[in-house]
């Protein structure tokens, strides 16, 4: 047998109905899908017919790994998980989310993907060790938290064990319920915990102590120490970028999130410690540790948007620098309950203040917790209907009464656990919420922009405007995924960066035009299809969304205006690299020459299966690839629409034609360029295609 | 110092070879204040050194692998002043690097027999000498030859190379 490179070689299917525990060999899929989100589609093309629901045994978690999980490639400590998303209504479908530690542990396990299908009769968890795969009892574990779950399981084998489990949410089919990975990673949006409660499924604990073999190491370091360059500055060191010197300081002091902050004050005072930390093999260290000398908190580690759910809130109550002890407490709960944090209970960063004024820019940013805050203050939530304590908003005890009543679905909390869109029409149709009640709607559309089938919560997390590529690519993706969001160009917000030099938008994105934040046109289109084939790649390698350079700059520019971190690129050594490092590490990993432009066409491929399976699924009746037309007709501060509808409409068609769809449908001669002759073959056979004689 | 953490106590007993050593000429040191426990210098290691990605081959190891726990850092081989795993080795595998000038303590690979008593005679945990399962030999650290890819590959800076060519004196043996 020929060397493998950069893969494992195995796929691990796990039946829990059966109990029967079974192996694959990965080139049935690698890697012509690569990996991670490509490597899942074709598994869930394959295996997860139409019919199938979120809960039924007959849907499949998968757990799929990429050429660079494990390699020590920048980035590379991350994976894809993939399922029929409990969290979309009415119809449900593909969706992906990636989590650190568990990708790599699971290639030195011996496997490049893990696909659990049926429900186990009684509880149980998964041990995965060096080749070997156990399905064991785990009475004792149901209904532990996903702190004291992982704890249990680290005693049970070793502290080096990487456990992914879910929590109470998870356990209840919360719709937005985590797949908790280690401390501070999770497998969020979309309910993959709620998946993996419908099966009985507590826990996935794996240690491997193998190896993977790259076909040439020393160009992969090679890589790994130019790219390096582009998010860090070492302690100490002095460069001089863009004609700015800069000198590196310890890192911790410019993290976005205890810059400034009540934690990093009481850290002065020396109550707590807190420190950075992140996933395997991956230079920006983006989670946040503390540590209370007086065991006042429970000390913890956790992603950065953890410690901003509950940051206005606190603001509120006890004024001041963001981030003390209350939101960190909060996002210790959240935790351990295991549910996600943005997807419904966030009171997001700008919005918690903010009344839903037409004319305010910032309303760009609302989440699901909104949902809730702007119910509360039309009228229509009231301490009576919903059993929460709204007059001490923002403190502990709401929260926390908050969570319980989700994660244990009591009283309103059960219609919470359903998710927005079904809680919407809960609330509009119940007279106790009062003559309001309608406005829940429009609440809904402005917390929720995408209109149609696949009614999803999260999607106002990326879209934002005016951003003509971000509102094409939002329109179009699956948002519940955490693809990297576009943000090429800057940012819309006055406090955001001004983007990449115009030299790099080019040369990936093939147009400057895109820069100007209210410029519609055909080159929009072409930028979103450059920017979503990237993002493919960057999910299906798997780097994580935040090495994306597309991704990065936009974070480092929305988040940490001061970091200066952002100062570390120089543009013209930049240029010669691609925004993931995907064709230079593949070809290191690999061993083969590849280049980019083959790189983008896996990408591309990868789209377009996906979308196939949205169809497959039920994404062609109504409206869709849209927003709300309250989305529309909202303006910015000099009363210009940031996301005029006929404009946007046009640009859609656009981009279906440099896509080679038809009404949002991939049309045969696409699929079979992209050879995916089967997947035409069979949209064909279901009668959801377009009619060869509309195929130009 | 913070790369002396996780000494074991050692229970007193009679060298088999008791040889002089000469002093290493560079060693590597953390600053464990900056250390984020990203693993960046394992797989430099590994990759630099053995062609793979394998953690549990590195020769620079973690403290600690549960990501809540503060103190984390790297621990290299300190390259001890009385190396246990030179003076234990039944083979006498293990010597000092005089050729590319670190004094590192090395293992010549052609002797070894992969019984692992240097492991088992290293003082410090984690253990700094690791055990390749497949070419069933011990290795550890040899500086890289005097160009240690783990400092290169550190994100952060918290990890340095000192040279001294009149010899330092660390790890192991250092109290007498």
């Amino acid at each position: 047998m020929a060397e493998i490179y950069g893969y494992a070689g195995k796929i691990l299917r796990v039946d829990l109905t059966s109990g029967e525990i079974t192996e694959i060999p990965s080139e049935k899929y690698l890697p012509k899908y690569m990996g991670g989100r490509g490597l899942a589609a074709k598994i869930y093309w394959d295996e997860i017919p139409p019919e199938v629901e979120a809960f039924d045994p007959e849907n499949r978690l998968i757990i799929a790994t990429g050429p660079l999980t494990g390699t020590g490639a920048l980035g590379g400590g991350r994976c894809e998980a993939t399922t029929k998303c409990p969290a979309m209504y009415p119809a449900q479908s593909f969706t992906t989310a990636n989590a650190g530690y568990i990708g790599p542990e699971l290639k030195y396990a011996g496997y490049d993907a893990l696909i659990i299908q049926g429900k186990a009769e009684s509880h149980v968890y998964l041990w995965i060790c060096d080749g070997k795969a156990e399905v064991r009892r785990a009475e004792e574990l149901w209904g532990l938290t996903t702190r004291q779950t992982r704890e249990n399981l680290w005693q049970k084998h070793d502290e080096k064990t990487k456990v992914a489990c879910i929590g109470p949410a998870g356990e209840n089919l919360v719709v937005s319920a985590i797949i908790s990975v280690e401390a501070n990673s999770a497998f969020g949006k979309g309910g993959f915990g709620a998946v993996m409660g419908s099966k009985n499924l507590k826990a996935i604990a794996v240690r491997g102590t193998g190896r993977i073999k790259v076909a040439d190491s020393k160009k992969l370091l090679e890589i790994n120490n130019i790219r390096m360059r582009f998010y860090n500055i070492k302690a100490g060191e002095t460069r001089v970028i863009n004609g700015k010197t800069t000198v590196g300081t310890a890192k911790i002091r410019n993290s976005p999130m205890f810059g400034s902050s009540k934690l990093a004050d009481e850290a002065k005072q020396g109550r707590v410690r807190i420190g950075l930390g992140g996933c395997p093999g991956c230079p920006l260290n983006c989670r946040n540790k503390a540590e209370f000398t007086d065991n006042s908190l429970p000390s913890g580690s956790v992603e950065c948007a953890d410690m901003l759910v509950w940051v206005v809130p606190e603001m509120m109550t006890d004024g001041g620098k963001p981030l003390g002890r209350l939101a960190w407490e909060a996002s210790m709960l959240i935790d351990d309950l295991g549910i996600d944090n943005l997807q419904v209970l966030s009171t997001g960063l700008m919005s918690g203040l903010k009344k839903l004024d037409k004319n305010d820019k910032y309303t760009n940013m609302l989440y699901g917790g909104d949902w809730l805050y702007q119910g509360y203050l039309a009228g229509i939530f009231t301490e009576e209907n919903t059993g929460l304590p709204w007059e001490k908003f923002g403190s502990q005890e709401f929260l926390r009464k908050l969570l319980n009543i989700m994660a244990y679905r009591e009283g309103f909390g059960d219609i919470l656990a359903q998710g927005l869109v079904p809680a919407t029409k809960y609330v509009m149709e119940q007279e106790e919420f009062g003559p309001n009640r309608k406005q829940m709607e429009y609440i809904y559309q402005r917390v929720c922009p995408k209109a149609g089938k696949f009614g999803n919560p999260q999607e106002r997390h990326s879209y934002s405007a005016p951003d003509p590529i971000m509102s094409i690519w939002c329109a179009v993706g699956d948002q519940f995924g955490q693809e990297p969001e576009p943000g090429w160009c800057g940012h819309s917000e006055p406090w955001s960066d001004p983007g990449l030099d115009p030299k790099v938008i080019i040369k990936w994105l093939g147009t400057d035009k895109v820069k100007d934040h209210y410029y519609w046109g055909p080159e929009v289109a072409k930028a979103a299809i450059a920017h979503e084939d990237i993002a493919a790649v960057t999910d299906s390698l798997v780097v994580c969304s935040y090495l994306d350079y597309g991704m990065y700059s936009k974070v480092v520019g929305h988040y940490a205006p001061n970091w200066p971190d952002k100062l570390l690129v120089d543009w013209e050594e930049f240029i010669n690299n691609s925004p993931n490092g995907g064709p230079e590490y593949l070809s290191a990993i690999l061993g083969v020459d590849i280049t980019p432009e083959e790189v983008w066409k896996q990408g591309e491929m990868i789209v377009n299966l996906v979308r196939a399976i949205w169809i497959r699924d039920g994404y062609t009746e109504d409206k869709y690839d849209t927003y709300w037309d309250a989305v529309f007709e909202e303006e910015d501060k000099e009363g210009n629409k940031v996301t005029p509808k006929d404009k946007f409409e046009k640009t859609i068609l656009d981009y279906y034609r440099l896509r080679g769809w038809k009404a949002g449908v991939p049309m045969r001669a696409k699929l079979e360029e992209l050879g995916l002759k089967y997947v035409a073959d069979e949209l064909d056979a279901l009668d959801k295609l377009p009619a060869i004689e509309n195929q130009i | 110092m913070e790369v002396t953490s996780g000494r074991k106590h050692l229970h007193k007993r009679i060298h088999p070879l008791p040889v002089k050593v000469p002093l290493p000429k560079g060693i590597l040191i953390v600053d464990g204040r900056l250390c984020t426990g990203c693993m960046n210098c394992m797989y430099a290691c590994t990759l630099y050194n053995d062609g793979v990605a394998a953690p549990e081959l590195s020769r620079i190891q973690l403290n600690a692998y549960s990501h809540h726990i503060f103190d984390v850092a790297a621990q290299p081989c300190l390259q001890c002043v009385q190396p246990e795993c030179l003076r234990h080795c039944p083979q006498g595998a293990i010597r000092v690097d005089e050729t590319s000038g670190t004094n590192a303590r090395i293992i010549d690979e052609r002797k070894c027999i992969g019984c692992q008593k240097c492991a088992e005679v290293c003082p410090f945990t984690p253990k700094r000498i690791r055990f390749d399962s497949v070419k069933k030999k011990a290795i550890k650290c040899d500086l890289c030859g005097g160009d240690p890819q783990c400092v290169k590959a550190c994100p952060i800076g918290a990890l340095t190379y000192y040279a001294n060519s009149e010899g330092i004196i660390s790890g192991y043996g250092i109290g007498g």
